[in-house]
């Protein structure tokens, strides 16, 4: 614990020295008496003066939250010795925010008191935070000492994105041979129907569909078969660009990127696909697929460390581990389509034969044009420029869809799948 | 502030000589002003001047007026406390933090208990001096303990400091 003499102590000391001088200097006792409230209290006090011993416990509500979300934090602060004040700062990081209470407090102990504090958080931004770090500042009775403390009480507190509205996902062309939800192109053994054939000696005779067997019966034709898709799982890989983002009012492209990434992640693993995640940037990462709620906890805990990492080293996809790809795997990627290596390895991906879709996390509504006609003109290129890049992938078979806050990310799926129905996806 | 500024008003109507009571009556403004800025300000360091202006108009009074002990000394010395310690008060109020509800009281009653103990040890170190016969040896020998504790007390400040 640090001790420091407030401004009181030096003036008191001064005037208590400066009317003893002056008693001194004109032969007055009077102003001896002047200096007595100053000299008495300051000595008193500084002798009196102990340090004190505080405990500070810091007990969060739950360690992890949504978006949004609001926790109670509880501060209890003891003390066997009175203090006569005590000042409590708890430091929140940014993206937490007070919702109810105060972060500052002033509180008085008396002789072996307990005191608790309580406040709500809001949690403001996804992320990890380590929440905890106390400043305390006690002063004596007089006011002459402050004594500060700095207490590191942390836990950490896990903050997931706020999942969008989903209905309908991008469905995969390809399937796994592991059962799913999705209904395979190819035929075999399953619950969905597909087509109708005529009975060969082998089939089940479960499988014989009589009313239309009937109805041919006068055709010369003899029995006819239900022909079945199997439901089959898929292979998806959701790919977070972290090269680079667009900010402006406390958001950012990452943000609303890592929020679509997570709802996606958790539907795909609801219908039992294996999800996948690359995040492909400054730093990469990367998690092979998995299938279930362990999975679903693996990838949302990767994306709450994504962060921009500045880099200017090249990189392609050639640095991705092998397995992390799978063959036949749906790729989607999220990404602002704000650099180059991002926008090459995408097209990389595709020119390798992945079935790939593109959710492009708009930076246009974080970069407002400028006033005078060159900027006007600098923003009506780059947004020519962007056009033009959507157009190049769109025309080697890759659906892109422009997600900004505004719109429902349903909405925006809704425009791929309708793309993905009629474009050529087939391997490269 | 509205203290200091009857401070320094009634020290500069108790003078006798005219000349005296202009130099009190601006020395107990630009007391007030002094402090009334420090505060809004927030320099603490506005305190302690305009305290030592207030105490020079006192000074001055006895400079001009006889040799005879003042009994108003105790009083200046309370008043001179009252100011400080609710300018100190003034400036922590501003503050970002909040006090706990019933802190002001409590202060209140450690200010008027300090207050009564001030006049009280006041009457009795002039009734001290006034018995030792005021002036020549015991004057000195006061002086001299007071530059002393001055010194102590302000290595005790630093030591507290450091």
């Amino acid at each position: 614990m640090t001790s420091t003499a407030t401004p009181r102590v030096t003036a008191y000391a001064a005037l208590a020295a400066l009317f003893l001088l002056s008693a001194l200097a004109i032969r007055r006792p009077e102003l001896a008496v002047l200096a007595l409230p100053f000299a008495l209290p300051l000595s008193a006090g500084l002798h009196l003066a102990r340090p004190p011993e505080v405990l500070v416990w810091l007990t969060l509500e739950r360690e992890r939250a949504l978006e949004q979300d609001e926790l109670a934090v509880e501060l209890v602060v003891a003390s066997e010795r009175p203090v006569e004040r005590l000042e409590l700062l708890l430091v929140l990081p940014d993206g937490l925010e007070v919702a109810s209470g105060a972060s500052t407090v002033s509180v008085r102990l008396g002789w072996d008191d307990e005191r608790a504090i309580g406040l709500r958080l809001r949690c403001a931004r996804w992320g990890n935070y380590q929440v905890g770090e106390i400043r305390l500042r006690a002063r004596d009775r007089l006011g002459l000492v402050a004594w500060e403390q700095q207490l590191d009480r942390k836990t950490l507190l896990r903050v997931y994105p706020l999942p969008e509205t989903l209905r309908r996902i991008v469905p995969p062309v390809a399937t796994q041979p592991s059962s799913g939800n999705e209904v395979a192109r190819q035929k075999g053994e399953g619950i969905e129907f597909t087509d109708l054939r005529d009975f060969a000696p082998g089939d089940r005779v479960r499988s014989i569909n009589w009313r239309a067997s009937a109805r041919r019966s006068g055709l010369g034709r003899e029995l006819v078969v239900n022909e079945r898709s199997p439901e089959r799982n898929a292979d998806v890989i959701l790919f977070l660009d972290t090269f680079a983002d667009a900010r402006a009012g406390g958001r950012s492209t990452l943000e609303l990127a890592v929020r679509a990434t997570s709802t996606l992640a958790s539907h795909y693993l609801e219908r039992r696909d294996r999800v996948g995640l690359v995040s492909f940037g400054g730093i990469l990462r990367w998690l092979t697929p998995g299938m279930g709620s362990t999975q679903r906890y693996r990838i949302v805990d990767a994306l709450l460390e994504s962060e921009i990492v500045f880099n200017y080293a090249w990189k392609d996809v050639s640095i991705i581990p092998a397995r992390t790809l799978p063959a036949q795997a749906l790729v989607l990627a999220v990404t602002p389509l704000l650099d180059d290596r991002a926008v090459e390895a995408l097209v990389d991906l595709r020119a390798r034969g992945y079935d790939l879709a593109i959710v492009e996390v708009s930076p246009v509504p974080f970069a407002v044009p400028g006033e005078d006609e060159v900027d006007a003109l600098a923003h009506r290129l780059w947004l020519l420029r962007r056009r033009e890049l959507r157009s190049r992938y769109e025309r080697l078979g890759v659906a892109v869809a422009s997600w900004s806050d505004d719109a429902p990310l349903d909405a925006v799926l809704e425009g791929v799948r309708a793309f993905r129905r009629h474009a050529r996806l087939g391997r490269g | 502030m509205l203290l200091a500024a009857s401070a320094g008003a009634w020290l500069a109507l108790a003078a006798d000589a005219e000349l005296l009571v202009r130099a009190n009556a601006a020395a107990g403004l630009t007391a007030a002003l002094l402090l009334a800025a420090g505060l809004a300000l927030r320099v603490a360091l506005a305190l302690p001047i305009a305290v030592t202006l207030l105490g020079t108009e006192y000074v001055a009074l006895l400079g001009f007026e006889g040799e005879a002990l003042d009994a108003r000394a105790p009083v200046v010395a309370a008043a001179l406390l009252a100011v400080t310690e609710l300018g100190y008060w003034s400036l922590e109020l501003r503050g970002p933090v909040a006090a706990e509800a019933g802190t002001s009281l409590r202060r209140l009653g450690l200010l008027a208990a300090l207050l009564c103990g001030v006049l009280a040890l006041g009457v009795v170190l002039l009734a001290l001096v006034g018995a030792v016969s005021a002036g020549g040896p015991a004057v000195d020998l006061l002086g001299a303990v007071a530059a002393v504790s001055a010194v102590a007390l302000l290595a005790l400040a630093a030591h507290r400091t450091s």
